[in-house]
């Protein structure tokens, strides 16, 4: 029998991933006709609208809407740094120990991207040659060519050659060549150098000239350790610019794919539901804005709760909740957590937009909807186009994982970005989809058009056309799993590296009946927000990390995953909008704190109302912990080894083996 | 350690589909890192990302379609029947890399 060709095996892939989503078809076929409305709107607003101009007028509108997860994927890296440079402050032995192992292989250092590192010492390596980096071109570049091996050995070149750099340099930024004299002075030790350093800082009457001059002083005595400290600030500022612009251009976004009052009336009604109907006060406006109407809903059914809700939720008010100001005013790692859930909703939204956007090509609604022709799709035929979607999945994927590659081999060959940018244009890479476009029409052209015509004999299956509309709308859902990738790798950094500051984070223990882990793990995250953030991912896949990162699949527990099952159903309440707590929200978690008794789910509400690591909820902590006024404990941290399922507590700073049976329950795979 | 097909057919019988995927998935990153170990003699698997990346620099156009699919099922969700059929499908194909 032949060997079958590459657009038989997409096709036969296609066939069994589509018949495997039975949801899928209902989803479309439930969203077409918001689409349909969609195009209307536009055709009302721009009457002389021809095919093609609408055409490019949603090719723009698909273009903006993926522009926002390119925005996403490269605050990665700009963690990593951030993670690396906090790290390093506070473990100058490790500075030194990697300094010296950059000097072995710096051609490495000088190609690899922080997306290509597999453990933590790389992470950290990375970070310290491309801080030497900044230096050397700070510093050196005029006397030294800037090459791998120079950069490495800056530091070493800096002090061979301390005279004639520190005095050029001083007399450059500073006005002050004699202080050259200081630095290279044999008489003087490291003390008498700061001492000498902090006179000469106080002829500049301006505070901020003062500093930066100290801190250049400081960078000459001690090297490019001491630069760590003041890298800090520059990390912090881009990195949480980034992740608030991020976070609101999704927000945005949301809310004109008509996402966001949905979302809120779900989130409402759960909090209704639960018996929580105060927190919900501060995203419902108008004159059933009050407690007493919600507290009403609680014994409708769920129908009728949602219609009750329609003219209560404001967008507006969740909108001032995640405004930029209030954003930027986070902890970066709660900032982090908050971006995750939203980045995730925001990309199962765009998956559902894909189809839906590819549905009005492939039934050339642009053209019924302009000529007001009637629209009728049946099931099969939506069933049909996904597979005919799907057939470029392969072929597509491999496209922009090679046009990824050049990207990033070219961004190391080009300039690098010398000040931050706050336009996310400059921060992408454009290139031609023509390629992908000429191969699928000159590869499969033909056996395209031979299969599709038989089973969608309406449609025009043009693969050329089709190609354009699929590449455009699965470019950021393909960029999508990097940043899962990136984000689990991100916040298992940070739970690893900042205890201080989620309160509880940790895996999601659930054990299957043979009391196995399995296969889907899911992680709670409680960072100061309006409720937990949940992820799941693959066992496997957080083994690898874990290993990579710390050398073991050691990772905390979450405690207190039970707080949050649905009474009624058993399984994990789904978070359908997360917020920073407001002064209201958090006044709100206060009072009911103090009288958790009235409560249908005191848990649920005490845990909402975790916010300072010193106060857990008492049914979180340690019973032996407890003091005897029974108001205070410590929480309960247990860990698990994810490779042998064996759970261990810390006693001074070592892992001690418990044996224990608890069931901290949770539905893992009912993820956010 | 090497795929044992017994095993495999025995959980597949007994319907644990993520066991089976997960032992595929360990059978097929093995092959294509001993194929990466041809080209590069350092390179040692750490993550499914680190694989595809390696994939791409060292290896064919087929066998790193192989690698972005295996890390694309790391980040997404399927149904398990049918990640399954295609972990076999992946595995036949780098069964004849071997």
């Amino acid at each position: 029998m032949a060997d079958k060709s590459f657009f038989e095996l997409n096709l036969e892939n296609a066939q069994n991933r589509i018949n495997s989503r039975t949801s899928e078809t209902f989803f479309v076929s439930r969203d077409i006709p918001d689409v349909v409305e969609h195009l209307r709107k536009i055709k009302s607003e721009n009457p002389d609208m021809t095919e093609e101009d609408m055409k490019k007028y949603l090719f723009e509108e698909i273009d903006s809407y993926a522009k926002t997860v390119f925005e996403i994927t490269y605050v990665f890296s700009e963690y990593m740094e951030y993670i690396s440079n906090n790290y390093l402050k506070s473990h100058s032995d490790k500075y030194k120990e990697l300094s010296e192992e950059i000097k072995k292989d710096p051609n490495k250092w000088y190609e690899l991207t922080y997306e290509e590192c597999n453990t933590f010492d790389e992470y950290l390596s990375l970070y310290i040659f491309s801080l030497k980096k900044y230096l050397f071109d700070w510093i050196l570049k005029d006397y030294y060519e800037e090459t791998p091996e120079n950069i490495a050995n800056f530091d070493e070149i800096f002090s061979q050659n301390m005279g004639l750099i520190s005095k050029q340099f001083f007399q450059e930024f500073y006005g002050l060549p004699e202080f050259s004299e200081v630095l290279t002075s044999q008489n003087l030790d490291r003390q008498k150098k700061i001492a000498k350093a902090k006179e000469f800082s106080n002829w500049f009457k301006i505070p901020h000239d003062k500093k930066a001059f100290f801190e250049s002083a400081q960078l000459f005595i001690d090297g490019s350790f001491s630069f760590l400290k003041n890298d800090t600030p520059n990390l912090e500022n881009v990195l949480k610019q980034d992740l608030a612009k991020s976070t609101e251009a999704i927000i945005n976004n949301l809310e004109s794919l008509g996402k966001l009052k949905p979302f809120i009336i779900s989130h409402v009604s759960q909090l209704v539901s639960v018996g929580f109907p105060e927190f919900a006060l501060p995203l419902c406006e108008g004159p059933h804005a009050n407690l007493e109407y919600l507290s009403n809903l609680q014994n409708l059914s769920n129908k009728r709760i949602y219609s009750s809700l329609e003219d209560v939720v404001s967008v507006e008010n969740l909108k001032k909740l995640l405004s930029i100001n209030v954003l930027k005013s986070m902890p970066i790692e709660n900032l982090l957590a908050l971006n995750s859930f939203w980045s995730n909703r925001y990309i199962k939204v765009l998956e559902s937009y894909s189809e839906s956007m590819f549905a009005v090509r492939n039934f050339d609604l642009i053209h019924k909807v302009l000529n007001d022709e009637p629209i009728d799709i049946n099931t099969d035929d939506i069933t049909n186009m996904l597979i005919k979607m799907d057939t470029f999945y392969t072929p597509a994927s491999l496209f922009l994982e090679r046009q990824q590659r050049k990207i990033d081999i070219d961004s190391k060959k080009g300039p690098e970005l010398e000040l931050p940018s706050d336009d996310v244009e400059s921060k992408i890479v454009r290139f031609s989809y023509e390629p992908f476009i000429n191969l699928m029409r000159s590869r499969d052209g033909l056996e395209y058009k031979r299969a599709f015509s038989q089973i969608l004999p309406n449609c025009q299956n043009d693969i050329g056309e089709d190609a354009d509309w699929y590449i455009r709308l699965f470019n950021p859902i393909y960029s999508s799993y990097s940043l899962k990738d990136f984000s689990i790798n991100s916040l298992i950094a940070s739970i690893e590296n900042s205890s201080n500051t989620f309160v509880n984070a940790g895996i999601i223990l659930d054990r299957t009946p043979n009391g196995s882990l399995p296969s889907i793990i899911g992680i709670g995250i409680d960072a100061g927000l309006s409720s937990p953030i949940r992820i799941h991912t693959k066992k496997e896949v957080l083994i690898e990390f874990l290993k990579s990162l710390q050398g073991n699949a050691i990772i905390p527990i979450y405690a207190g995953a039970d707080d949050f099952i649905n009474p009624e159903k058993g399984n994990l309440l789904p978070i359908h909008i997360v917020t920073p707590l407001s002064d209201k929200l958090q006044k709100t978690l206060k009072k009911a704190g103090k009288s958790l008794e009235q409560y249908r789910n005191p848990n649920l509400v005490a845990h909402l109302g975790f916010l300072n690591p010193k106060c857990p909820p008492l049914h979180l902590c340690d019973p032996s912990s407890i003091k005897a006024n029974k108001k205070k404990g410590t929480l309960a941290v247990k860990y698990i080894d994810l490779e042998t399922g064996d759970i261990y507590i810390k006693s001074n700073d070592e892992y001690a083996k418990v044996s224990d049976d608890t069931y901290l329950g949770g539905d893992a795979k009912n993820e956010i | 350690m090497k795929f044992d097909k017994r095993i495999f057919s025995l959980n597949l019988q007994s319907k644990n589909y993520y066991f089976c995927i997960d032992m595929l998935r360990s059978e097929i990153i093995s092959i294509l890192s001993e194929k990466i170990k041809e080209k590069n003699p350092q390179f040692v698997y750490t993550t499914v990302r680190s694989l595809k990346n390696n994939c791409m620099k060292y290896l064919s156009e087929s066998e790193q379609s192989i690698a972005i699919e295996i890390y694309n099922f790391s980040f997404s969700d399927n149904a398990s029947e049918y990640e399954l059929s295609r972990m076999m499908d992946l595995y036949k194909q780098v069964e004849t890399l071997i």
